[in-house]
């Protein structure tokens, strides 16, 4: 089954990737690796969503949040690989970055909504090394952003 | 018969942690061509326990040093795991320490020496690596240091 195939059968409508903030790019290719940009969760309604975890943002709230920047980073994928998502080979690292309070300690379940996302899409391919920490701070407020590192066909 | 690094290890002393499980939908190492990316660990000492605390707020910078040794000693764990001979280690390339620090706590390096040195007693020049030690603001269980690493892994087997 091809990936788009995969896509529909869940379900998911990839989102529409904004402009970069400044002078870099969403993807950079060095040999066979592709390596994303950090990325923000997408709304529907084009907003992107402000919170901090442990300090009134639930995990659940977190999770899904962080299911929605995989569903950014798949986009970004497919705008780097020419729309061919079939050519990702192996997701191979996440960097899952939570803007949450000092006290906060569930950042696992947090970055799980994308690693989770990634081995439903991508299958056994789409499990990868992980960090997953805690930020004082995000751009723009957003409760999560995650980078990652793709093998490419 | 073991391995020079298994021997290394022995002559210092070092006891590996046996293989854990992940705690989501991610592994413990992947690899990409000749390239070992390893999960960021936690300290896992050998009675069971695993660290906790911030350096700057009851942790001191040697303390945090321990425990970065003892992450140190939890990669090389999962290194073994994903690679069954820790001989097929070519070289530590890269290494990201992030401490669990107060807002005002300069001192990352000097905590995530406790790895990088580990690195260097260990693989010899090969474990010295290149490196960034920097401050979370919180982090996974209220561990004091995470640290993942990118190492160089030799082809075949």
């Amino acid at each position: 089954m091809s990936i788009e195939q995969r896509l529909k059968e869940l379900n998911i409508t990839l989102p529409k990737v904004g402009a970069p903030m400044g002078s870099y790019v969403h993807a950079k290719r060095a040999g066979s690796l592709l390596y994303l940009s950090g990325k923000g969760p997408h709304s529907p309604d084009g907003k992107m969503p402000k919170g901090k975890l442990g300090a009134g943002m639930s995990v659940e709230e977190g999770y899904k949040h962080a299911r929605q920047v995989g569903l950014v980073l798949i986009a970004a994928m497919k705008d780097a690989l020419g729309g061919e998502l079939d050519r990702v080979a192996d997701i191979i690292k996440v960097l899952g970055m939570v803007n949450a309070a000092p006290d906060f300690e569930e950042h696992p379940k947090v970055i799980n909504g994308c690693s989770d996302l990634f081995v439903e899409v991508f299958g056994e391919h789409g499990r990868h090394a992980r960090s997953a920490v805690g930020m004082s701070s995000l751009p723009a407020g957003i409760p999560v952003e995650i980078e990652v590192i793709v093998a490419v066909k | 018969m073991a391995g020079r690094i298994e021997r290394r290890l022995a002559e210092l002393g070092i006891a590996l942690p046996a293989r854990r499980l992940p705690t989501g939908s991610y592994l413990h190492a992947k690899r990409a061509g000749d390239l070992l990316y390893l999960a960021g660990q936690d300290p896992e000492f050998p009675d069971g326990t695993t660290g906790r605390g911030r350096i700057g707020d009851g942790l001191s910078v040697a303390e945090g040093y321990r425990q970065a040794r003892q992450v140190g000693i939890t990669l090389i764990a999962a290194m073994r795991d994903a690679l069954g001979d820790l001989d097929r280690v070519a070289e530590v390339v890269k290494v990201l320490g992030m401490v669990n620090a107060v807002p005002e706590f300069t001192e990352h390096p000097r905590v995530i020496d406790g790895c990088s040195d580990l690195f260097v007693e260990v693989f010899g020049e090969r474990g010295r690596h290149a490196r960034s030690a920097v401050g979370m603001s919180s982090l996974p269980s209220g561990i004091p240091v995470e640290i993942e690493a990118i190492v160089a892994v030799t082809p075949g087997a």
